[in-house]
């Protein structure tokens, strides 16, 4: 740590490797948290009926800004702490989309079994993107992930159930996913020379047969699906439903809006824990050298792949949330530019830093929701005066691109660590003041 | 730490024996079978114009890679902006190609080719070196007089030029008549990319100089957004017609009213496409669109001067030597800074090539929507030939052309374009993961 | 110091350029006054509104794939409203417009939706692309929102199960497009000089809007008229070339190309078909985004003999009233004030008529709904009850929409083509109706009434 209060000193490692480390710090946390929860009640959907301080496009806004989120964290753990670039995070973020549709619209699940379903599935197609990492490595690897970038849209625009009918695809694949899924069990129960008790193995073997199973059903009804080609999908909202008690629709902002924020610290706690484990440092090790790395004992293939998966993973959560609280997919939504825009969103908030993915893309949303629309029609009045020979309409598709590709430069010269370092920054000054001179 | 082995014009013995393989395959599919031919659904006639459309699509893409690739050589940067570069570019070539250009915009860019000239002949930098030896200072007054040359030669160049561009359409009409566009957009464009290649490299580029390369990459990224905006901001979303290979631009006058009439100009009509005369071989002419043949033989052009470039001259050498190790290519006192400062301004001077041969394709324009997306789709040629081969980028070009154009007859087009390439692309990469042509890098602990 | 020196000087010459960029004045031309004021038949105003203000929403993406059909569209909006205001607004209510860019990106879409939508007075929204309408449609049902969308997907029209929702397209859906032209060429193929009978090939840009048209419904009612099917082959905008796709489908045998695309697509084909001395073999044909000026302007005289829907009357019908005014607002607000008249050239298009005359649609649909409930009880739920009884020739006739029936797209249209013709010694591009006014066939997926 850079800086710490003064008077706090850690005597145990625990201490040392906490999130919250004091009463102050948990008092934050719980804030924040707070406010947050407490945002949408501020809307006319809210407590306040009409004369509400907020509005309910806000919260619109910020609960795609949560699942924007999720997803940039993935990448974070894959660019950030892997040192991997993926140029094809959209197309994750549009598998765990259409499967989550397909799983709730046609095969029937209910959508909280559909969300980690629909993730688990795009972590295995980001490992088969990741599997070429074998072989290649640094910049050809992140050409692979273009590649899916391409090839994933064009296997679910041209998808057709029948190329899954068959005995082959309705019996023999999902034998042996089942087959599979319980060897790998065994392998992991078998190999690792860890401490390890009985129970623990015997729930390593039924994780890989139940994996194993759900993936192989899933194949089995690949048959039945109908992806809606070049045109797109409807989703159902998620639902809440026990019987006699409750019976919600989860369509509005509102509801919606809980749903991504839960999912988000989630997800966002979950890897903060991840990285910090021995997991995560083994993949900063890959991320900073890899032969050293491998010097270690770090099979770095296999944490490649793990960065791949868990990548994969994150996308899913997002695109399944965000299929749910659009209720609408369609193949447009998931495009090249979407995926440079997560990179950028990335390296504005803070590679490799926690809190990163959130700055970035509050940022980026800030600047495209709330600054943007201010300075237009300013500019619109302004420019004719200020240079002759534009257009003013032509500010429309100009602001963005110039806004962002701008600051994008700036803090690539200026502060490559992006936000979130200089939060860290402002954070030490406030905690070593009066010690510290800007 | 690199190991290159022995070459033959950029190839290594196993690129050559892959690149034999390749053409092997493309005869055999083409004239080996003439009774199979049927058997994959089309005439042998039409198998073999096929794969030749694809070779000329895939000189586009050889010609959108060459830009990448030189960039890659000499700095070790993929460049994303490249797509951008080629808009530009474009953009810059149509608005001298339409019209005459205004007193503002011609002596824009004369000033720019001007001052270029000017930093090329006459300016150093050295001379403001306060503390010079007796030698040194005989030096300063040397370079104190190319100063002044420098200047007549930039002065001379810059109204040169202005006079080009303002008056090639009246007064130079016996060298050349309606085709003055064409020159007068040629001029333009290559001083604005040049420019274009020069300011991105100073602005950007070289602040990052030592960065690590993903931040590098990102940069080249944000830039590709920037120009995205600039140009938006500037030439806005319309698609301009770039009607070079029609047989005239018609004036017309439109009519907006009973009897009321304003000027207007449109593409004329296009010219029909280069035809081989291959009716007693194949049973039918071979034909070629126009200009995608003129991409080829861009691409071609670029391919030899490129080839030649970094092989023969010293400034070629220089560059590969600094993508290989800046810091001793510093210290050995090669200027790097102005290395890549040549090797953005070729790139984008390539693009800008690209650009234009895109857009003059009939019906197709100038415009964001046709011409940026264009770049994506070449790397995979970039990478099946291998990021730093000036030969790969040409085969890989001209083989993801191939297999696009024969797997979207053959097959269906949504396979064609969106799939086989990037297919390909993963094949390769698995099966030689530095491309055909890349230099195999040896780690070394 | 002679670096300093240099720069500035560099820096004073773009400075001195700039201020020179354009130098041509706009020139002003003489023209014979039209009429400005409606001649056509409206609803008279039970109440006077004069004092109040109407807002029309409008969003879409001016940035993204189709921005050269929205800045148009835009345009359009601004000087129908202009108009609108001029001859008396809704009920003398003064109509201001307000309206947001998507660039493309479906979260915009989503934000300016639950922005816009919960405002008390967006009775309705003016919508562009099909996939926000897809996006939009249950939300705008929940909400009872109206939607007009500039061009809907029967998706969004009609939903998965067929179910007629609160949007309302006013432009043909693309399979009726071709329904409806496959009935022409059944008829009319002889006039075309072309060899054997008619044989029919897709050749449409990749992706939904492309590959919207070619549906089992309209394939099967195009063989039931006898027009014969060659395949479908899809090209991306960017495609260097679509020689190769062009030829797949006449080597199939197809004599018709017929493409589902717009400004460069369609010139794209028209000029490969010339360059590949298929002239005279086939006819290019296509949905109505063929016969527009973007397309005459990029690929010129190749475009010359296209066929396509026109389901509006066109810029060049000078003696419609409704054109008349449109023509007028257009040299006015824009060739006026245009660099060149090529820049204003490029407005006169498609986009702009429609936009146009939408508004005069809008506002007939107003005045309808506050002469039914009031001033004081509109709502959307009101304006979405005028328009599901709605039948209106917006501005004399521009297009005309007939939502009766749960139909909730423009279902009348005419075949037009492009023609270079020679008037007072000068060329001139035209856009010609070959037809008069007729109905489309109903082939929705789902429900269509005409499907085979």
């Amino acid at each position: 740590m850079l800086g710490r209060p003064s008077g706090i000193f850690n005597v145990r490692y625990e201490q040392d490797s906490a999130l919250y480390r004091t009463r102050v710090d948990w008092g934050w946390g719980l804030f924040v948290l707070g406010v947050l929860l407490a945002l949408p009640l501020l809307t006319r959907q809210g407590l306040f009926g009409n004369d509400a301080p907020l509005s309910v496009a806000l919260i619109g806004i910020l609960t795609r800004a949560w699942i924007t989120i999720i997803a940039v964290t993935g990448l974070n753990l894959l660019l950030g702490y892997t040192g991997q670039v993926s140029l094809g995070h959209a197309a994750f973020i549009m598998v765990g989309a259409y499967t989550s549709q397909a799983l709730v619209d046609q095969l029937g699940l209910s959508f909280w079994l559909a969300l980690p379903l629909a993730a688990l599935l795009t972590g295995l197609v980001g490992v088969l993107f990741g599997l070429p990492a074998l072989r290649v490595r640094g910049f050809y690897l992140a050409m692979t992930t273009l590649a899916a970038q391409f090839m994933i849209p064009w296997f679910i625009t041209t998808y057709q159930g029948s190329w899954f009918e068959g005995l082959l695809w309705e019996r023999a694949v999902p034998a042996l996913c089942i087959l599979g899924g319980l060897a790998l069990g065994l392998r992991q129960a078998t190999q690792q020379t860890a401490n390890r008790g009985t129970l623990a193995r015997a729930m390593q073997i039924s994780l890989g047969v139940v994996a194993g199973v759900l993936l192989g059903l899933f194949i089995s009804q690949l048959h039945r699906l109908d992806l809606g080609g070049a045109t797109g999908k409807t989703v159902s909202p998620p639902t809440i439903n026990l019987p006699g008690l409750v019976d919600w629709r989860l369509n509005t902002n509102l509801s919606m809006y809980y749903v991504a924020l839960v999912s988000l610290i989630i997800m966002a706690g979950a890897a903060r824990n991840l990285v910090r484990s021995h997991i995560g440092r083994a993949l900063i090790s890959v991320r900073d050298n890899e032969l050293a790395a491998e010097q270690l004992g770090i099979n770095v293939f296999r944490y490649k792949l793990l960065a791949f998966f868990l990548a994969a993973v994150y996308a899913g959560v997002a695109g399944s949330l965000q299929a749910h609280s659009a209720q609408s997919i369609s193949p447009s939504a998931f495009d090249l530019e979407r995926s440079i825009l997560l990179v950028g969103m990335l390296i504005i908030g803070g590679v490799g830093f926690p809190l990163g993915p959130s700055f970035g893309v509050l940022f980026f949303v800030s600047m495209n929701d709330l600054i943007i629309p201010q300075v237009r029609p300013w500019l619109r009045d302004q420019l004719p005066n200020l240079v002759t020979f534009v257009d003013p309409a032509n500010l429309d598709p100009a602001l963005l691109p110039m806004l962002f590709g701008a600051t994008l430069i700036l803090f690539l010269i200026f502060e490559p660590r992006g936000l979130a370092y200089r939060w860290l920054l402002l954070q030490v000054a406030w905690r070593l003041r009066p010690f510290i001179r800007s | 730490m690199t190991s290159t082995r022995a070459t033959i014009l950029g190839l290594s013995p196993q690129g050559l024996q892959l690149v034999l393989l390749a053409i092997g395959l493309l005869l055999a599919a083409g004239w080996l079978g003439q009774d199979d031919c049927s058997a994959s659904g089309t005439s042998c006639f039409g198998l073999v114009q096929l794969t030749l459309n694809g070779v000329l699509v895939g000189g586009v893409y050889a010609l959108v890679a060459l830009g990448i690739v030189v960039v890659n050589k000499a700095s070790g940067v993929f460049n994303f902006a490249h797509g951008y570069l080629m808009l530009a570019g474009a953009l810059i070539f149509w608005q001298a190609y339409s019209a005459t250009p205004s007193l503002g915009f011609a002596a824009l860019l004369a000033g720019m080719a001007g001052f270029m000239a000017f930093t090329m002949l006459g300016y150093n930098p050295n001379t403001e070196d306060k503390r010079l030896s007796r030698l040194g200072r005989l030096r300063q007054q040397a370079t104190h007089r190319r100063f002044w040359v420098g200047v007549g030669m930039g002065l001379g160049v810059a109204l040169l030029l202005f006079w080009l561009l303002r008056n090639l359409e009246s007064d130079v009409q016996f060298i050349i008549t309606w085709r003055a566009g064409i020159l007068r957009g040629a001029i333009s464009a290559v001083i604005g990319s040049t420019v274009i290649g020069l300011v991105v490299e100073r602005f950007a580029i070289r602040p990052l100089l030592g960065k690590p390369l993903l931040t590098l990459v990102m940069m080249t990224l944000a830039v590709g957004l920037l120009i995205q905006g600039i140009t938006a901001l500037i030439w806005g979303t319309q698609q301009n017609p770039l009607p070079i290979f029609t047989s005239e631009t018609m004036t017309i006058r439109q009519q907006i009213a009973p009897g009321v009439f304003v000027d207007n100009t449109l593409p004329g009509e296009p010219l029909p496409n280069y035809t081989l005369p291959t009716r007693d071989l194949l049973g039918e002419d071979l034909s070629f669109t126009r200009n995608l043949v003129w991409g080829f033989g861009i691409a071609l052009l670029g391919f030899v001067g490129f080839v030649a470039f970094f092989q023969l001259t010293p400034l070629g050498l220089a560059m590969r030597a600094a993508a290989e190790n800046q810091m001793l290519a510093q210290s050995v006192g090669l200027r790097v800074r102005t290395l890549l400062a040549v090797a953005w301004a070729i790139a984008a001077v390539m693009a800008m090539a690209a650009g234009v041969i895109q857009g003059t394709g009939a019906g197709v324009g100038v415009s964001a929507i046709v011409i940026p997306p264009l770049a994506f789709r070449a790397f995979p040629a970039v990478l099946l030939g291998g990021l730093e081969s000036i030969t790969g980028a040409l085969v890989g070009g001209i083989l993801i052309g191939v297999v696009e154009v024969l797997a979207t007859g053959l097959i269906d087009s949504a396979t064609g374009q969106e799939f086989a390439p990037f297919a390909v692309l993963m094949v390769v990469l698995l099966i030689r993961p530095d491309g055909l042509f890349g230099e195999r890098r040896v780690e070394r602990v | 110091m002679k670096k300093a020196l240099l720069i500035s000087l560099v820096i004073a010459l773009l400075g001195f350029s700039s201020s020179f960029a354009y130098e041509d004045s706009p020139q002003t031309r003489s023209m014979p006054q039209q009429a400005d004021s409606v001649t056509w038949e409206v609803t008279e105003c039970e109440e006077d509104l004069t004092g109040e203000t109407i807002t029309f929403y409008h969003f879409g993406d001016l940035s993204g794939t189709f921005a050269f059909i929205s800045q148009p569209l835009v345009a359009g909006f601004t000087d129908g409203a202009e108009f609108l205001n001029e001859t008396g607004g809704v009920c003398g209510a003064t109509v201001v417009q307000e309206f947001r860019d998507t660039g493309g990106s479906q979260d915009q879409a989503q934000a300016f939706w639950d922005e816009l939508s919960v405002r008390d007075d967006a009775y309705s929204i003016f919508l562009y692309a099909s996939a926000d309408g897809e996006l939009l449609r249950e939300q705008a049902l929940e909400q009872e929102t109206v939607i007009f969308i500039a061009a809907g997907s029967e998706l969004a029209l009609y939903g998965e199960d067929g179910t007629p929702g609160n949007m309302y397209a006013i432009i043909p859906l693309y399979a009726d497009q071709l329904g409806g032209f496959c009935d022409y060429i059944a008829e009319n193929w002889a006039s075309f000089g072309i060899e054997g009978d008619p044989v029919m090939g897709h050749v449409s840009w990749l992706g939904a809007f492309g590959q919207s048209t070619n549906t089992e419904a309209a394939r099967a009612y195009c063989e039931a008229a006898r027009v014969g099917y060659a395949g479908a082959e899809y090209y991306l905008p960017i495609s260097p070339n679509v020689s190769t796709q062009v030829q797949a489908v006449v080597d199939n045998g197809a004599n018709i190309l017929f493409t589902t695309s717009l400004a460069s697509g369609p010139a794209q084909i028209a000029g490969t078909v010339e360059t590949e001395g298929l002239g005279d073999e086939v006819l290019v044909s296509g949905v109505n985004w063929v016969l527009d000026t973007s397309v005459i302007g990029l690929g010129g005289a190749a475009t010359n003999g296209m066929v396509g829907l026109l389901p509006y009357t066109w810029w060049d019908e000078f003696e419609h009233p409704g054109v008349q005014v449109i023509a007028e607002k257009w040299r006015v607000n824009r060739l006026e004030t245009a660099a060149t008249p090529t820049d204003a050239l490029a407005v006169r298009n498609i986009a702009y008529l429609v936009s146009f005359a939408s508004l005069d649609m809008w506002r007939e649909a107003m005045v309808r709904t506050i002469n039914a409930v009031g001033w004081e009880n509109l709502s959307g739920a009101a304006l979405d009850a005028t328009m599901q009884e709605f039948s209106y020739e917006p501005m004399g006739g521009i297009f005309r929409v007939d939502y009766t029936e749960g139909n909730r797209s423009v279902s009348s249209a005419r075949i037009g083509s492009i023609q270079f013709i020679e008037l007072d010694g000068n060329i001139t591009p035209t856009i010609q109706p070959l037809t008069d006014w007729f109905d489309l066939p109903d082939l929705r997926t789902v429900g269509g009434a005409d499907v085979p």
